[in-house]
């Protein structure tokens, strides 16, 4: 079962929840919910799997669907890809659950999108669901160098495999203080050796901005960027180290 | 039966409002819905305000969920605002529904156009003719489509009003339900029945229900064991002091009639706002 992008429920914000997706198992799986275009169709039928945020102290548990577990916020961002068309799934698998048995119809070649809902956008990220289609292709797979500090004559490292993310929207910074902005970031395995060079002045909580490591994308091209900040993060149970860039040159 | 949930949005707030409807299958009472009396849920509003979404969910089990999208939504088409500036307080209308049994309930209309909120200068709170015929023709639908009234009632139980709980401990059966007994235990409580409480003590039982299902009865007559969803903290047994219950369910009456009392308003917390506190809807896909 998929909705590949359909609109199944109307909601303020979104969540993390766990649901019981199967008739014969007590095996319960995890969703996010997440924002979807206006325009998206919505389920053509009466389903089991809509929100039951707001009826958990007024209605039992139903066996199949929502589970009144814990549910943390989270941000509204689609998976990456996302699909915007097809269904998985019939009537009574929608309303009754599926069997563990069923043949789960196999994933496009790097995405967690299985074939049976269109094909993903390849190196889409779904910004369009945020009323930014402009932004379309604003994810990629790549390799960069990292050149240790800024301006170094030769790369400390080469060929690192780095997602490389256009960010400029969000990454403008706010003035007069903290003013760290940054048009792109990489994710980077958590191995990778590479620094941002802000600091603090003790006793004040002002973020002094200075260069960074310089990283070349891709490997061998001449645009550089300067790492302005470096981050642990968690993506999709994976860490990573996410480094914010401001471009230097094209 | 089914709960008709109407999601509204105006500029960045938004706000549904709740309703229940007889039937079994939304699917097929989405179908009935008329993009005429789709229309007529927004167009006293202003004309900024929009249906998003109308959301129909069968209260019974199993609880299938089917979605309304008029699309492009239909909205408002009272002019939005005065010109002296922008809103920076939401005015709800409070309308009083009657059934036909006489069942009461209070719903706040909300996203008016300001030039039909208007108060005279004596204090009274005046409706606009047109706000007057909006939400009249809102109703006279609901009406033709038999939406109800949804109240709570006491069903008789045995001369007894409250019952009170006693030995709250955790569940065996689920760690996330938790069990207590009754004292008196006599009248017993049907698994499925809906049961209100009072006298919660909120430092022992934080986050009790008010009002629960009984999930499961467990035990032999007459120590029965009531298990409701609640997940005791540290799951230690707790001594509730006090913690009654009583059972109640819940009934509807078809809206027979509408009548404007009032107009509601408060500010918005933040400037330039339009209404309070909560965001907009979004569609939402998993």
């Amino acid at each position: 079962m998929n909705p590949c992008g359909r609109i199944v429920d109307v909601l303020r914000s979104c969540y993390t929840a766990e649901m019981r997706f199967f008739k014969d198992s007590p095996k319960k799986t995890r969703v996010h919910w997440y924002a979807v275009p206006d325009t998206a169709e919505v389920i053509p039928w009466a389903h089991s799997f809509a929100s039951r945020i707001y009826e958990r102290d007024d209605e039992p548990q139903e066996a199949i669907g929502e589970l009144y577990a814990p549910t943390p916020w989270r941000a509204c961002s689609p998976p990456c890809p996302t699909t915007s068309g097809g269904l998985c799934g019939d009537e009574a698998a929608w309303q009754f659950g599926v069997s563990v048995a069923a043949v789960v119809p196999p994933p496009y070649p790097n995405t967690n999108v299985p074939t049976c809902c269109a094909q993903p956008l390849v190196g889409s990220c779904g910004g369009m669901a945020l009323g930014r289609a402009g932004f379309g292709a604003c994810h990629m797979e790549s390799t960069c160098d990292i050149y240790s500090p800024f301006g170094a004559a030769a790369p400390s490292a080469t060929n690192v495999a780095c997602q490389f993310v256009q960010d400029l929207a969000v990454g403008r910074g706010t003035a007069p203080v903290n003013t760290v902005s940054w048009t792109h970031y990489i994710d980077v395995a958590e191995g990778v050796s590479i620094v941002d060079g802000c600091t603090r002045t003790p006793s004040l909580d002002n973020i002094n901005y200075f260069d960074g490591d310089e990283v070349r994308i891709p490997t061998g091209g001449a645009t550089r960027y300067v790492v302005v900040w470096v981050t642990l993060c968690d993506t999709e149970g994976t860490v990573v180290k996410r480094c914010y860039l401001l471009r230097h040159s094209a | 039966m089914l709960k008709v949930v109407f999601f509204y949005n105006l500029a960045e707030s938004g706000w549904s409002e709740t309703y229940y409807a007889p039937g079994s299958d939304p699917k097929l009472f989405a179908a009935t819905l008329t993009p005429r009396f789709l229309a007529n849920a927004v167009r006293f509003r202003s004309a900024s305000c929009v249906l998003k979404a109308i959301r129909l969910t069968r209260v019974e089990p199993p609880r299938f969920s089917f979605l309304v999208r008029p699309y492009p939504p239909p909205q408002g088409q009272q002019t939005a605002a005065v010109a002296e500036g922008p809103d920076v307080s939401s005015t709800d209308a409070v309308i009083l529904l009657t059934g036909q049994g006489s069942a009461t309930r209070r719903v706040y209309m909300r996203g008016l156009a300001d030039l039909d909120v208007r108060r005279d200068a004596f204090g009274v709170d005046l409706i606009s003719p047109q706000l007057s015929q909006g939400i009249e023709l809102f109703r006279t639908g609901m009406t033709s489509y038999g939406f109800t009234i949804r109240f709570l009632m006491r069903p008789p139980n045995g001369g007894l009003i409250w019952q009170a709980c006693a030995l709250v401990t955790q569940s065996l059966i689920n760690p996330r339900w938790t069990k207590f007994r009754l004292t008196p235990s006599v009248p017993a409580l049907a698994e499925q029945s809906k049961v209100s409480f009072s006298q919660i003590p909120s430092r022992l039982l934080p986050g009790w229900p008010r009002i629960a299902t009984i999930i499961r009865v467990t035990g032999i007559a007459p120590d029965f064991d009531y298990h409701i969803a609640y997940a005791l903290p540290g799951g230690v047994a707790v001594d509730p002091k006090g913690l009654r219950l009583t059972p109640v369910l819940y009934n509807h009456d078809p809206i027979a009639e509408q009548q404007f009392e009032r107009f509601s308003e408060h500010k918005t917390g933040r400037p330039f706002g339009t209404l309070r506190g909560r965001a907009r809807a979004r569609t939402l896909s998993l």
